[in-house]
């Protein structure tokens, strides 16, 4: 869902990790930023106008070129520049982008070219420091500040000593975010299971909005996480526990027409989660595997299954109906989309709901999409897209098993 | 109805391309040859019977119940070969419209369903119910709204009021 702009403490966390992604991993929606930083705004306009300059400002001058950023207290699009002398960049750069607005040039010190190498060469000697004892947690390009961020545990003399008192790099301390440094199976709650990542547990988009992970899946073997399409858009940044997942790859919804599926694929960083083919059902199981997919066509009304959604939990019921269309509306009562081919059933299922994987002890059946009576009531509908809909729509595989 | 029924034309195995196609998707999945007794046994239903099939579905008590449409019968060993695959009984239960049938008009309807607000009819659903054998239409509106919308779809067509369905996503929350 796409809403009001919201600020994030987890701001620069969040950008440093893209940048990391982007540079080091290099997958392909972030690679392709021209040194953007996190597109932490929910508005597709500003974000195109960004997009766009900073990669006129990239094109245009390779050498100078420093990166750019949204500042979310002005509106403006941020150009960051190594020169003192900005005023031939400017036009150039305004001119290409085709995209007259808001726009501010900012004279750095260090050029991207010079950060990267500075990067690269942290990079570099990770292993080297951590047999020093010195382990960073984090790097990556900050651009706001013009620096190649290092996150630590305790800046030390001996820690500044063999990273290197590099003008380029600012220290940090630190708590440990990488996945390696965070214990296997920790799984509090559905707001925090790092690094292991399964359904059931909470998703947020750039403008706050809530749902919950449905499946794992993969598309050859880029890890992905399933989630319900009305949720977010393509490319917005989704976060749990306010860690990075990655971008929305793949969506299917048919805003304001007609369809058949309602879900969306999420990139989840390798780097920082790990996939497996868990479903957190309960408090006291969270670790349901899921091993099986079911077929549509072997749905049966009167068929026992249950959902794990953020709000409402684990809750079961019947299919009432399968090959259903739905007439879905929003919150306000504004139709939203035509679902056809849903199935329906006494589950129940509130706000935040969305995207919940449903199944049966290991078997996976869909991802839960609307919802008409709250929970508590006899009546409680609850509607989800077969999982091998989304399967075939997305063009994804859900994990059955454990990577 | 239909007079060449799989059973007697092509064999009792012989299902449509479609049914054939679950398999194919399953083993590409990496299931490997695990077999789902439900999905075999509504594949060989819906291959015996053809078009004359009324759906399989469970009552509450847990027994099995096969729909077959009215002038047609499931042959005893049909529902015998039926029962092996599944593992249980099944009851087989006469039904005026076929699964096809209700499919079918559950598209005609969604069709229509632009047509249908514009003349101010709020539907939320529309599907089939197999254990009622009517296409199950929740509305909103007054008993007089709903009563000229069951006179518009016809007796396969059961109107009732019902609750809008909405998408769940939750409000915002601070992204942190």
């Amino acid at each position: 869902m796409s809403g009001s702009r919201t600020r994030r403490s987890g701001y620069v966390v969040s950008v440093l990790i893209l940048i990391i992604a982007a540079l080091a991993v290099g997958l392909p929606g972030w690679a392709s930023d021209g040194g953007m930083s996190d597109p932490d705004v929910g508005d597709d306009a500003v974000l195109r106008d960004a997009a766009r300059f900073a990669a006129s400002g990239e094109v245009l001058f390779p050498e100078l070129w420093a990166g750019s950023w949204l500042d979310i207290d002005s509106d403006e699009v941020v150009l960051a520049f190594a020169t003192t002398d900005l005023s031939a960049v400017g036009g150039q750069v305004e001119a290409l982008a085709e995209a007259p607005g808001s726009l501010r040039l900012e004279s750095v010190e260090y050029s991207m070219r010079e950060l990267k190498a500075e990067f690269d060469a942290v990079v570099v000697r990770m292993d080297q420091l951590r047999e020093q004892g010195i382990v960073i947690h984090w790097s990556g390009i900050d651009v706001r500040r013009n620096a190649v961020a290092v996150a630590l545990d305790e800046i030390t003399p001996e820690a500044v000593q063999a990273i290197g008192n590099s003008d380029l790099i600012e220290m940090q301390e630190s708590e440990p975010i990488i996945a390696a440094q965070v214990p296997i199976q920790t799984c509090a709650s559905r707001e925090a299971c790092v690094p292991e990542m399964r359904g059931g547990v909470r998703l947020i988009g750039p403008s706050g909005y809530t749902c919950t992970s449905g499946f794992e899946a993969k598309k050859v073997s880029i890890p992905l996480l399933l989630t319900a399409g009305h949720c977010y858009r393509l490319n917005e940044n989704i976060t749990h526990n306010g860690v990075l997942l990655g971008p929305v790859r793949y969506r299917r919804f048919p805003d304001g027409g007609t369809g058949d599926t309602d879900a969306a694929a999420v990139d989840q960083n390798p780097n920082l989660w790990k996939s497996t083919n868990y479903v957190y059902a309960t408090e006291s199981d969270r670790l349901r595997p899921i091993r099986s997919i079911k077929s549509a066509t072997a749905e049966y009304v009167n068929e026992y299954l249950c959902k794990a959604g953020v709000t409402t939990g684990y809750t079961c019921g019947r299919i009432l109906n399968t090959g259903v269309t739905v007439n879905m509306h929003d919150e306000q009562g504004n139709f939203v989309a035509t679902l056809t081919g849903q199935t329906f059933t006494s589950v129940c299922a509130e706000p935040g709901d969305s995207g919940s994987p449903v199944f049966y002890a290991s078997t996976a059946y869909g991802l839960v999409s609307g919802g008409g009576v709250p929970c508590g009531n006899a009546n409680a509908r609850m509607s989800y897209t077969p999982i091998q809909r989304v399967q075939s729509r997305l063009g994804v595989t859900v994990r059955t098993t454990y990577p | 109805m239909f007079s060449c029924l799989l059973v007697s034309c092509n064999g009792p195995l012989a299902a449509p391309e479609g049914v054939q196609a679950q398999g194919a998707f399953h083993a590409s999945d990496g299931l490997g040859d695990r077999h789902d007794p439900i999905e075999e046994t509504m594949a060989y239903l819906k291959a015996t019977l053809g078009p004359d099939f009324g759906g399989l579905w469970r009552r509450l008590d847990g027994s099995w119940v096969v729909g077959v449409a009215t002038g047609t019968e499931l042959g005893a060993r049909s529902l015998a070969e039926a029962e092996s695959l599944l593992g249980a009984s099944i009851r087989t239960q006469p039904v005026r419209h076929s699964l096809t049938e209700l499919e079918a008009r559950v598209r005609w309807i969604t069709a229509r369903m632009d047509w249908l607000a514009d003349q101010g009819f709020i539907i939320y659903t529309v599907g089939p119910d197999v254990v009622r054998n009517v296409v199950a239409v929740t509305a909103s509106g007054s008993a007089d709204d709903l009563d000229r919308l069951q006179e518009l779809l016809g007796p396969s067509v059961e109107v009732s009021e019902g609750e809008p369905m909405r998408i769940l996503p939750g409000p915002p929350e601070n992204p942190n």
